[in-house]
C-alpha cells in the first residue's frame, strides 16, 4: 500500500576532532518524513542494517560524535523513512575523516575523565544535572587534579546563562593542577 | 478501496480537490456512513490496546477516535500493524448495550496516520448521552460513553466538567483519572503536556511497579516514531483509557508535546527554525493521531489549527486557545520593567488568533465565557521582596496581549470571563485584576489553575514556591499535590473543586480528597471559598 519516499540529496560530510558532521537537503512536507536513518561503515560499501545504524533524526544534519581521539574515516548513506513506514533507497555515499586530537600526541598535564564522547564517569551523569546541579555545585565546580574525584567533583555538564533549569546564571568551573615548572610556551586544553 | 493515491490524504486541500469529499473523509479516517461490509486483510489480534475516545462535542455530533495497535509499544511507532490500510467500522447507540444503534459508518485506518481513525459523527440529538464502539475484522473495541453539547439556543441548567494537565507518565500513576472516570461528567478539558519529550531513564522514572522499559524509551522524542511510541506508552495506562472512554474531551497541547518552552518556530535549545519545524511537524502529526480531534486540526506540514470555539447552549462558550504555536519568542529583557516583554507588538496568541478570540467574545451571549488555555494569565510577581520578577514563558511575558484581552473583556461587558489554566503543576486560583499592582482595582474575571496529573511526582500541600505565589494578593489558593479540577457550572454560579491525591509514585491506590472549594457567582467575578475542603 505504501510507496517509497525519495532519498535525500545534497549530502555532505565534514570531519573535526572526534566527530564527523553530516548535512543534507530537507525534502518537502509530503510525504511527511518520520526520520532520516544514518548508516555508517568503515568500508565504502555501506550495508543498510541495524548494525550500521548510528542515529536517526528529523533534522537536516547529524553529528557522528563518538569517534574518539584518533582520526578515522567513515562512509555514510542516509535512508529516508516516511510516516507510513515507507523506506527510501539509500542516498549517495558520502565520506569524511575525523581529525586527530592533540591528546594523541601531546603530553597530558592533567586529565579529567576519558576522551570517549561519553560522560558516564562524571558527576550527575547521565541525567542528574537538571535536578542536582544547583544542590551539588552551589558555588560552581572546583576540581583539584590528583585529589578530586571526577565521579563526584566534576559535573558532566556545565550550565550557562541560557539554562533555565540551572537558574539562568553564569557558573564557573575551576580545574586546578600543578606544574613542575612554568612552561615556556602556551598549553592547550581539549574536552571530550 | 476508495482512494486513488495513498500519498494525498494528508494534504487536505489537494485531496478534497482531486477526489471529492466523501472519498477524502474515508481516506483521512474521518468516516462515512456504512453501506457494504468492508473486506480487510487479516487483522492482528487485540488491536484496541490504546483504547477509544471521543471529543469536540457539538449539538449534533462528536468526533470518535481509536488507533489500531496490537503491539502498542512496537518501537517503530506503528503499533504492530502491517503497512496496509484497514477499514474500521463504528457504531453509535443510545444505550450501552447497543440495542438502539443510531449511527454507524466506517473509516480507513492508514499507516500514514499510524492506523488512527477520527470518525466525525453528525446527526445526533443535542445534550444527549451516547455509546460507541469500533470493529475491525472480528475484533470489537471496548464501549465508550460520550455526550453531545446542548442546542445553541438552549438554556442548560448545569454543566459538569473536569480539567487536567501535565501528565509526565514517568513521574507517577494516573490516579487522577481513576477518580475522574467515576464522576458524572459532560466534558473533560485537557490543557497541555499530555506527553513529555524527555528520555525516560532510571533518574526520572518515579512511577513504581512498571517494570523495565526498553532503550527506545530513554531517547528524547525527536522523530515521528519516537513521538508515536511516547503517546503509546502514555495512552496504554488503564486509568487514562477509562477517562477517555467516560466523556468527550477537548484537548489542547502546551510545549512538551513538542519541546520544552518552544515559541512558534523557535527552540530554546539553539536549533535553527528550519530544523525545529521538522520536529514540530512530526510532533503535531503524532498529536493529531492520538487525540479525538476534528479534521480541521489535521496538520499541514508544521502547522496545526488548534484554536477553536465550542458552545454549550447559552450557558457557556469554550474558547480553546493555542498559546505556543503563534507566540513571539522569549524577550531579551528578562522582565525588566518597561522592557521588551511589554512591547505592544508582542503576542502570545498571534494576530489572527487574537482577532478571532476578540470577535467571538464581543458577540457572545453566553453566561460564562471560558478561555481554556495553557499558561497563567494572572500577573505573578516572583520576587517576595520589594523588587519584581516575572516569568517570561507565561502571559507576564506578553503584557500588551493581556491588556488587549482585558480591554476587550471590560469595554464589551463580556459576561463572566473564566480562565482555565494548567502548566505550573500546582493548584491555584486567582482573581484577574484590572491592575495587578493595585489590589483595590476591579476584579474582571476568575482564573482556575489545575495542578498536574503526574508531573513532579507526589508533591506536598505546600512547598518552596508557596510564599512566592501567595505573596500576590490576587492569588487565593496554592497546593502542590497532584490531582485535577472539577467544575460544576450553572447559570448562577461556578463551583470549583480542587482535588488532590496523597501519593502517585508508589502505585495507583492513592486517596483522593478536596483541597479547596470555591464559588464564583455570575455577575460577581472572583473567588469565594466555601466549606468542604481540607487545606
Amino acid at each position: 500500500m505504501t510507496t517509497e519516499p525519495a532519498p535525500v540529496t545534497g549530502a555532505t560530510a565534514e570531519g573535526r576532532t572526534g566527530a564527523i558532521d553530516l548535512s543534507w537537503d530537507l525534502p518537502g512536507w509530503e510525504p511527511l518524513v518520520d526520520h532520516f536513518a544514518i548508516h555508517a561503515s568503515k568500508s565504502p560499501e555501506v550495508e543498510i542494517s541495524s548494525a550500521t545504524l548510528v542515529g536517526t533524526t528529523v533534522y537536516g544534519r547529524f553529528s557522528h560524535d563518538t569517534l574518539g581521539p584518533e582520526p578515522v574515516t567513515r562512509h555514510y548513506r542516509i535512508v529516508t523513512v516516511d510516516a507510513a513506514g515507507g523506506r527510501s533507497t539509500p542516498s549517495e555515499t558520502v565520506r569524511a575523516s575525523s581529525t586527530k586530537s592533540m591528546t594523541t600526541y601531546g603530553r597530558a598535564l592533567a586529565q579529567v575523565g576519558e576522551f570517549d564522547s561519553k560522560s558516564l564517569e562524571l558527576a550527575l551523569a547521565p541525567a542528574g544535572g537538571p535536578r542536582g546541579f544547583r544542590a551539588a555545585f552551589p558555588d560552581g565546580v572546583d576540581f583539584v587534579h590528583g585529589r578530586s574525584d571526577p565521579g563526584t567533583d566534576w559535573s558532566y555538564l556545565h550550565p550557562g546563562p541560557e539554562d533555565e533549569w540551572a537558574g539562568r546564571t553564569e557558573h564557573t568551573f575551576r580545574l586546578r593542577f600543578t606544574l613542575d615548572t612554568v612552561p615556556e610556551a602556551r598549553s592547550d586544553s581539549r574536552s571530550g | 478501496m476508495v482512494r486513488s493515491d495513498a500519498r494525498y490524504p494528508l494534504d487536505r486541500r489537494t485531496f478534497l480537490t482531486l477526489t471529492g469529499i466523501s472519498a477524502a473523509a474515508l481516506a483521512m479516517g474521518t468516516g462515512v456512513p456504512a453501506h457494504a461490509a468492508p473486506v480487510n486483510s487479516r487483522v492482528p489480534a487485540d488491536p484496541f490496546g490504546l483504547g477509544i475516545a471521543s471529543g469536540e462535542p457539538t449539538p449534533d455530533g462528536v468526533v470518535l477516535w481509536t488507533r489500531l495497535t496490537p503491539e502498542p509499544l512496537a518501537e517503530d511507532g506503528h503499533g504492530g500493524m502491517p503497512p496496509r490500510d484497514y477499514t474500521v467500522e463504528y457504531e453509535v447507540a443510545a444505550d450501552d448495550r447497543f440495542r438502539d444503534i443510531v449511527k454507524s459508518g466506517r473509516a480507513v485506518a492508514s499507516p500514514e496516520l499510524a492506523h488512527a481513525v477520527h470518525p466525525e459523527v453528525t446527526g445526533l440529538e443535542p445534550a444527549r448521552e451516547y455509546f460507541y464502539r469500533f470493529r475491525v475484522g472480528g475484533e470489537i473495541s471496548p464501549v465508550g460513553r460520550t455526550k453531545t453539547a446542548p442546542a445553541a439556543d438552549a438554556d442548560p441548567g448545569s454543566l459538569a466538567f473536569a480539567v487536567a494537565s501535565c501528565q509526565a507518565w514517568y513521574h507517577g500513576h494516573y490516579t487522577a483519572y481513576r477518580d475522574m472516570a467515576e464522576q458524572d461528567l459532560d466534558l473533560v478539558l485537557f490543557l497541555g503536556d499530555y506527553i513529555y519529550e524527555y528520555g525516560i531513564t532510571e533518574a526520572n522514572l518515579w512511577r513504581q511497579g512498571v517494570g523495565e522499559l526498553s532503550a527506545a524509551h530513554a531517547a528524547t522524542t525527536i522523530t515521528l516514531e519516537q513521538y508515536r511510541l511516547r503517546y503509546a506508552l502514555t495512552k496504554h495506562d488503564p486509568h487514562l483509557r477509562a477517562a477517555h472512554a467516560h466523556a468527550p474531551w477537548l484537548v489542547t497541547p502546551d510545549d512538551h508535546e513538542v519541546e520544552n518552552n518552544y515559541a512558534d518556530d523557535a527552540s530554546q535549545y539553539g536549533m535553527s527554525p528550519e530544523d525545529f519545524l521538522r520536529r514540530r511537524a512530526v510532533a503535531y502529526r503524532a498529536l493529531y493521531e492520538n487525540q479525538p480531534l476534528h479534521s480541521d486540526s489535521l496538520p499541514e506540514g508544521p502547522d496545526m489549527r488548534l484554536y477553536r470555539r465550542l458552545r454549550y447552549g447559552k450557558l457557556a462558550e469554550f474558547n480553546v486557545l493555542d498559546t505556543r504555536q503563534h507566540r513571539n519568542d522569549v524577550p531579551s529583557d528578562g522582565g525588566t520593567p518597561g522592557g521588551e516583554h511589554t512591547d505592544p507588538e508582542r503576542s502570545i496568541l498571534g494576530e489572527r488568533q487574537e482577532e478571532w478570540l476578540y470577535e467571538g467574545l464581543k458577540v457572545s451571549d453566553a453566561v460564562w465565557n471560558v478561555l481554556a488555555q495553557q499558561v497563567v494569565v494572572a500577573s505573578i510577581d516572583r520576587d517576595t521582596g520589594p523588587g519584581t520578577e516575572y516569568s517570561m514563558d507565561i502571559w507576564d511575558g506578553f503584557t500588551a496581549n493581556r491588556e488587549r484581552l482585558f480591554e476587550v473583556l471590560t469595554s464589551n461587558d463580556v459576561a463572566n470571563p473564566l480562565v482555565l489554566t494548567g502548566d505550573i503543576h500546582r493548584h491555584s486560583a486567582t482573581e484577574l485584576k484590572a491592575d495587578f499592582a493595585d489590589p483595590d482595582s476591579a476584579t474582571i474575571g476568575t482564573e482556575l489553575i489545575t495542578t498536574s496529573v503526574a508531573s513532579d511526582g507526589d508533591g506536598s500541600d505546600s512547598d518552596h514556591l508557596a510564599d512566592l505565589w501567595l505573596g500576590n494578593p490576587h492569588v487565593k489558593l496554592y497546593n502542590a499535590r497532584r490531582g485535577y479540577l472539577q467544575v460544576a457550572m450553572t447559570p448562577t454560579e461556578v463551583t470549583s473543586e480542587f482535588k488532590v491525591i496523597d501519593q502517585i509514585e508508589a502505585d495507583d491506590t492513592g486517596t483522593v480528597s478536596t483541597a479547596a472549594r470555591f464559588v464564583t457567582e455570575a455577575g460577581r467575578p472572583g473567588l469565594n471559598e466555601v466549606s468542604g475542603g481540607q487545606q
